[in-house]
């Protein structure tokens, strides 16, 4: 039986090391650089939108954090495993008696530990630029929260694929997961108006409820708006959240342990 | 790079030579946009609404109404709570008299935001003061004042709308309550109002008196072949259960020759505020 005290401090090392290792990555930089840039030139667009500044900044502002904050948890997820076992770095850890599934874990961990602080970075300079239009909400936070909750989703999906392929093949699924998230809800409405059988629609609304839907998690008109979300949504979303990442997880685990790494 | 710079002048003139009509940009439909928007259709809303603030004059004339309204349409339905949108998609349809088209982004705002007077309003205005659809600017102004009752703008618009129409004693109504409402309050905007109402009430009184009048001796003429005498032998005959007299107490003029009535009290609205 694992030691609970011991698997916490084995994740949270792994975790240390992997946070580190991510904020030192060029990507990393490279990808909030660019997003600090679009946040701040929002404003410029607010003054060509005619009267509109307020919801032009939250609208640009919370879609390039999304945008952004989804190209680094790809592009620095796809590598987690992936270098390891590329720079041999992996043997040295796996000799020790550390299951797999806790160094899975734990690389899991600080990335979403990078990408909450990548978040709380983007926000503040997103924070800075609404108060300057005097148009700051604190319900972007709660917009944030729901954003972070994609990245989640989108961090497992990356080590799930770093963990049985090389980064290139990893990119690829992880993106085209990320597509799939975002289309499949326009499914239902595309194609059920041009279907007449009943076995058809019904196909149709499993095949929808089997994909991701990534939109669901997107709540930044709400926030544009001032309009509450409906009660009980957070507590699924999480749920939703937590699910997804258990299963991706538990995939990639199952994945990496029968993964012959020579 | 010799052969580039005219080469390149040459195309730039055979370009020049394109119809104006044409040289547009395309936005693709909302379904597409949609799906390519990847979740943040907002983004993409705002992005597309500032393009269109600053090109909208840029279409060639004969394409311009239907490239706008495809315009205006993406937007809001990317963002149909995009207020803005609508006013400013009408803005530019009224620039070309489109007021079809301005009704219709209308409509679609107000069936997509069951709150917001604001469309509705800004629609009726454009249909009462530029169109002139009188019937098209009550069914806005009603809208409007549904969703906002205690609005006294939206009354007054409503009850000029009904005036406008020709149904003068709905207007009456709407006039006789705004003033109601207004007459013991103490403030600017309350004293135009009681104001307002006044002089409507004044000549709205003078005309659906007219116009009963007028009913009641082309009644008579019909049935006995002649115009009345007198507005009294109407009453003796029975065509009209009592005889008006005018906001000031005089009796209103008849001209039995013609069968012509008219008010010898002079109506409070004059000009072109008074052609209704």
């Amino acid at each position: 039986m694992t030691n609970p005290v011991l698997m916490s401090a084995q994740v949270y090392a792994i975790g240390k090391n992997t946070f580190k290792e991510a904020v030192r990555s060029r990507v990393f930089y490279i990808l909030l650089a660019f997003a600090i840039c679009l946040l701040l030139f929002s404003y410029v667009l607010g003054f060509l939108a005619v009267g509109t500044i307020r919801k032009v900044v939250l609208d640009v502002g919370l879609s390039t954090i999304s945008y952004f904050s989804a190209m680094t948890a790809i592009f620095v997820g796809i590598g987690l495993i992936y270098q390891e076992i590329e720079k041999k770095t992996i043997y040295n850890i796996l000799s020790k008696p550390l299951p797999r599934s806790h160094f899975l874990v734990g690389r899991c961990l600080g990335l979403m530990s990078v990408l909450l602080v990548n978040l709380m970075a983007m926000m503040a300079v997103l924070s800075a630029v609404l108060v300057f239009v005097g148009g700051f909400t604190p319900r972007i936070f709660e917009a944030a929260f729901f954003i972070y909750l994609e990245l989640m989703i989108l961090t497992a999906v990356a080590l799930f694929f770093s963990s049985i392929t090389s980064p290139v093949v990893s990119a690829l699924c992880t993106i085209a997961f990320y597509l799939i998230g975002h289309t499949s809800s326009a499914l239902p409405d595309l194609l059920l108006p041009n279907i007449t059988s009943d076995f058809g629609k019904r196909a149709i609304l499993i095949i929808y409820h089997l994909l991701p839907d990534l939109n669901m998690l997107n709540i930044n008109n709400l926030v544009a708006y001032n309009i509450p979300v409906a009660a009980g949504f957070t507590w699924r979303a999480v749920l939703y959240t937590g699910l997804m990442v258990s299963i991706l997880l538990l995939a990639a685990g199952l994945a990496f342990k029968r993964r012959d790494l020579v | 790079m010799v052969a580039v710079v005219p080469l390149h002048q040459d195309m730039a003139a055979i370009y020049q030579t394109y119809p104006t009509e044409f040289r547009s940009y395309y936005i693709p439909s909302s379904g597409y946009m949609k799906l390519v928007s990847m979740g943040q259709e907002d983004f993409w809303a705002d992005l597309i609404f500032i393009w269109s603030v600053q090109y909208f004059d840029r279409y060639g004339s004969s394409v311009r109404d239907e490239y706008l309204f495809h315009t205006f349409d993406v937007i809001t339905d990317l963002d149909p709570r995009f207020y803005e949108a609508y006013i400013f998609g009408d803005l530019f349809l009224s620039l070309d008299k489109r007021w079809d088209l301005i009704y219709k982004l209308a409509d679609k705002g107000l069936a997509k935001n069951p709150g917001n007077w604001l469309i509705a309003w800004d629609a009726g205005t454009y249909a009462f003061f530029q169109a002139k659809n009188y019937p098209m600017a009550l069914k806005f102004f009603a809208t409007a004042l549904r969703r906002n009752p205690g609005n006294s703008m939206l009354k007054d618009l409503v009850a000029n709308a009904y005036k406008y129409r020709g149904d003068y004693r709905v207007s009456l109504r709407y006039w006789e309550r705004l003033k109601k409402e207004h007459e013991n309050q103490d403030n600017d905007q309350s004293r135009f109002f009681v104001m307002a109402a006044d002089r409507n009430i004044w000549d709205l009184t003078i005309k659906i008196d007219l116009r009963a009048l007028k009913t009641s001796v082309f009644a008579f003429k019909r049935a006995k072949g002649r115009f009345p005498d007198s507005l009294r032998e109407l009453l003796q005959a029975g065509f009209i259960e009592k005889l008006p007299r005018d906001p000031d107490g005089h009796s209103y003029a008849y001209d039995p020759k013609t069968g012509r009535v008219w008010s010898v009290t002079p109506y409070k609205f004059k000009g072109k505020y008074a052609e209704w």
